[in-house]
């Protein structure tokens, strides 16, 4: 047996085609790489720059007003940095990282308009999508998989070699084992040097993700061997073979997610985003049309500690006016919740559905482990809304009490800190790890397929 | 000539023995058809929905009370972006453009509420469209087709024997090419004719005079880009000895250039052309906005010179003797200087997505996948150019009201006592409402120009290459 192993990886390693393949993986892989770390080095620049801009900003403030001005006009101006910051795995997953802006200015203005701004950013790079190392491994990898593995039976056809292999004293399938054991080691191997590349690469520290990577990427290999081994044993020509697993990879990594996606967007339909912009500046402006008396009431009834407040009825003033936008935040605190719950609900619905479609839970499987799949996005957004929160109990004191410019210490202004949830990878990890073995399941029986034929 | 039909025929005939390719084809009509009919519904459902929140910010426009009119230009309004004429066919990007933007005094807001950004991560993975299924699958399927197109013949031995009965290579090749051609043809016509009927009875297709030509355009790329999948296929599969080995150069292809090298391109299209991240363009907009003088405070020194010009223009002394209300002056000049930093930088933003995507266009020497999809997607109405188009539209919607207002406030509203004054609610209605009017189809073509004609090279080249293989191909 091991005469036959040392066989079988010498003609693995002296396969030009074999080789090349293995190779233009593992370039694409680095490549892959080196773009993500690049593109997450762009987004740690951009945190500084906030900061900078932060300091720019209060600077411009100090000079532009007076210290006798009073402290609504100033903060009306006053813009904070919101900041999600990239871990180095976001170089290995760029997930929706493109589509939500990684950190986004707040204002002490009405939230709800705020809180869904995007990014300006080149929409065609949106629609080709990210060239990453999760995209590496969840598509090409399977791809390399069937390269190399579609011919492990018919191959001896096609070489006429297939009565040596009926002439051997073991089963067919021992070998056949063998034969992608040999491949499935080599491209396990390509996909640990990748992670470790990328672990190097990207300075992650070495914890428990850099296990759950590679127990994902592993495991995605297993699973595609598996699946090339199971259409290997219908025993029919090589094309036919690759094609069918072709179509297998087509259906299960492209053509259902796309259509689940479609599913899930038609099943959970989401109007809510604009209607409740629309809801919300329609409430606040009628403010300005109100007497401020109606602004005031529902304002001291979610905060009654400023039930002693007086706004003059007859002219602007700043206490009405932030109460005013808080009034307009608090008439859609109800439809906003809604629409998280919305999201929250297609994600869910999506992970479900990744459970039973392996490349698909791969995917999501490494941006969760990045921190950029759709659960991460909406926790930061929680915590924006957290932050507004805090914002609004540290200014409300002093413009209520008709404070002034000179006041404000600007270095006491609470700052925003994010830090990102721990990813649930559990269901996902479970749910690859049974989708292994339920096809390894099907293993002995494919064998016994494979050797009946022959006899 | 008729050497060559016979060879298409049995090319064609050939083909469709196996059932794998039977399988493909109808199971590529199916997908064409069923990404026409969810566009459909999507399209329907979008511009329902878009038309409905149009008429309700109109309604609620007009439907303001007595008011200010800055404070009108701050109450604003919101454009909805609608969706390409042809948006059921090819999505293009207009799931990854925002749905709204919101249109107020002193700012221009950028587009909000794409779907991508209140879809989850599946969206990344593909879109169910016919285009995307037409880019991507149909070369996939032409491939498997023509594999065998030479390389099975020499597999069967019945190569030579064409040869022997004094056919011309050339004309062998050329033969095969048609063949595989008229399989695409049979998948697309019937399929894309089906669908063209019925979203002219279903009316997701506007009559606008300029549809029929879009789609007859498209109709084209897409015959020519299964031209071209079908003559690289068979010049592939003239190299080859065995439709394996041709099969497998043939997938390798496939997944080198219409899978890697689109991402890598645009990677490398940021890269040469880099747009300003979202951080660094809101701080220099910031910056800039700076140095315009702010039409709230209309004493401040910065209106010095233009108060001097009105007071010389109308010969009196002081502001308050001034027959208009210098309030409202100071917002127009204001405004008008905000827009023209607004513009800047926005005018350097979508040139570096311009220069961003010609450089992508530029690779699709590579791929000629990149040059129909970009292509598709002008035709469809639904490329960053009508996205940025639309934009611009709504910038120019939005300073026109708020300058309109502006005017208003100088002329209606007197200078004593500004701010508590009001305009009748009825003014509101004199104002027009947003409508976007759609570019032209030369318009639409002319950023595509590249693209078409790298097309057109792409089908020439490899009719060329093939033109000279027979020596080899014997």
């Amino acid at each position: 047996m091991s005469m036959l192993l040392r066989y079988e990886a010498r003609r693995l390693w002296t396969s030009r085609a074999s080789v090349a393949a293995l190779l233009g993986v593992l370039v694409l892989g680095l490549g892959a790489i080196a773009l993500g770390v690049e593109r997450t080095g762009q987004d740690a620049e951009l945190v500084t720059l906030r900061e900078q801009r932060l300091a720019e900003q209060q600077a411009h403030l100090r000079t532009s007003h007076a210290p006798d001005a009073e402290l609504g006009l100033v903060l009306y101006y006053l813009s904070l940095p919101t900041v999600r910051e990239p871990s180095p795995w976001t170089a290995v997953s760029t997930g929706l990282w493109d589509v939500y802006p990684g950190s986004q200015p707040l204002r002490l203005l009405g939230l709800v308009p705020q809180l869904h701004a995007l990014e300006p950013d080149n929409p065609v790079r949106q629609l080709t999508g990210s060239f990453d190392l999760a995209f590496v491994l969840a598509f090409l990898v399977p791809l390399l998989v069937i390269g190399l593995g579609h011919d492990v039976l018919s191959g001896d056809e096609d070489l006429g070699t297939a009565f040596l292999v009926r002439a051997q004293p073991a089963p067919v399938s021992r070998l056949v084992l063998l034969r992608l054991g040999v491949r499935a080691a080599a491209v396990a191997a390509l996909v640990l040097v990748l992670l470790g590349a990328a672990v190097v690469w990207t300075g992650s520290p070495l914890d428990a993700r850099v296990l759950y990577a590679a127990f994902i990427g592993l495991g995605s290999v297993a699973l595609w061997f598996l699946v090339v081994l199971l259409v290997a044993s219908l025993r029919r020509s090589s094309a036919f073979t690759a094609l069918t697993l072709v179509g297998v990879w087509l259906g299960s990594a492209v053509l259902v997610p796309a259509l689940l996606n479609l599913g899930l967007s038609l099943g959970f339909p989401v109007p809510g985003g604009i209607q409740l912009t629309l809801t919300q500046r329609q409430e606040m402006n009628a403010g300005w049309d109100k007497p401020k008396r109606a602004t005031m009431e529902p304002f001291v009834a979610r905060r009654p500690e400023w039930a002693s407040t007086q706004v003059p009825e007859e002219r602007f003033s700043w206490p009405w006016y932030y109460a005013m936008h808080e009034v307009g935040d608090a008439s859609v605190e109800a439809p906003l919740r809604a629409y998280r719950e919305q999201l929250q609900r297609r994600n869910t619905w999506a992970e479900h559905l990744a459970l039973v479609l392996p490349p698909v839970n791969v995917q999501l499987l490494f941006n969760r482990l990045a921190g950029t799949d759709l659960g991460a996005q909406l926790a930061y957004r929680d915590s924006v809304i957290a932050y507004h929160e805090q914002l609004k109990r540290h200014f409300y004191p002093p413009v209520f009490q008709g404070a002034r410019h000179a006041s404000l210490d600007y270095d006491a202004i609470p700052r925003h800190h994010f830090r990102p949830p721990e990813p649930r990878l559990f269901p996902g990890l479970v749910g690859l790890g049974l989708a292994v073995l339920a096809l390894a399941l099907l293993v002995p029986g494919a064998c016994r397929r494979m050797d009946r034929a022959v006899s | 000539m008729n050497a060559l039909w016979m060879i298409a025929r049995h090319e064609v005939l050939r083909a469709l023995r196996h059932r794998t390719a039977r399988v493909g084809m109808v199971a590529l009509g199916a997908l064409v058809l069923a990404g026409c009919l969810l566009g459909a519904y999507r399209q329907t459902l979008q511009t329902q929905e878009r038309e409905a929140h149009q008429q309700l910010v109109r309604a609620q426009w007009e439907g303001q009370p007595a008011r200010h009119p800055h404070r009108v230009a701050h109450y604003g309004t919101f454009a909805f972006r609608p969706a390409g004429p042809l948006a059921f066919f090819d999505p293009g990007v207009d799931g990854f453009v925002g749905t709204s933007v919101y249109l107020e005094a002193h700012r221009r807001n950028g587009l909000t509420f794409s779907e991508a950004a209140q879809s989850g991560e599946l969206m990344r993975l593909g879109t169910a469209s016919t285009a995307f299924v037409l880019q991507l699958l149909l070369p996939l399927l032409v491939f498997c087709l023509a594999a065998g197109s030479v390389a099975g013949e020499r597999e069967g031995g019945t190569w030579r024997l064409l040869l022997a009965q004094g056919v011309s290579p050339r004309t062998l090749l050329a033969g095969k090419v048609l063949g595989v051609w008229l399989l695409v043809a049979l998948l697309l016509v019937p399929s894309l004719l089906l669908v063209a009927v019925g979203a002219v009875l279903t009316g997701v297709l506007s009559s606008g005079t300029d549809t029929l030509p879009r789609a007859l355009l498209l109709l084209a790329g897409y015959g020519l880009y299964g031209l071209i999948c079908a003559t690289l296929a068979v010049w592939v599969s003239s190299w080859h000895q065995q439709t394996r080995g041709a099969l497998m150069t043939l997938l390798v292809l496939w997944m080198g250039l219409w899978l890697v090298v689109p991402r890598v391109a645009t990677h490398v299209a940021a890269r040469l052309h880099p747009a300003p991240s979202a951080a660094k363009f809101d701080a220099e907009l910031e910056e800039s906005l700076r140095t315009a003088a702010d039409g709230h405070s209309p004493n401040s020194p910065a209106f010095m010179e233009l108060k001097q010009k009105y007071l010389r223009q109308y010969g009196v002394e002081r502001v308050e003797d001034l027959p208009i209300n210098f309030g409202g002056v100071a917002m127009h000049e204001s405004e008008a200087a905000t827009r023209a930093v607004f513009e800047e930088h926005y005018r350097r933003l979508f040139d570096a997505w311009r220069a961003q995507d010609r450089a992508a266009l530029v690779l699709s020497v590579l791929n000629p996948m990149l040059a129909l999809r970009n292509a598709s997607m002008a035709l469809a109405g639904t490329d960053s150019h009508h996205a940025i188009d639309f934009e611009q539209q709504a910038e120019d919607h939005r300073y026109a009201f708020i300058q309109r207002l502006n005017e208003l406030h100088t002329h209606e509203i007197r200078a004593v006592n500004d701010r508590a004054q009001r305009l009748d609610a009825s003014k509101w209605k004199d104002f027009p409402p947003f409508e976007y009017r759609r570019p032209a189809l030369t318009q639409a073509m002319a950023p595509v120009g590249l693209a078409c004609a790298a097309l057109l090279g792409w089908a020439v080249a490899l009719l060329a290459m093939l033109g000279l293989r027979p020596g080899g191909a014997s």
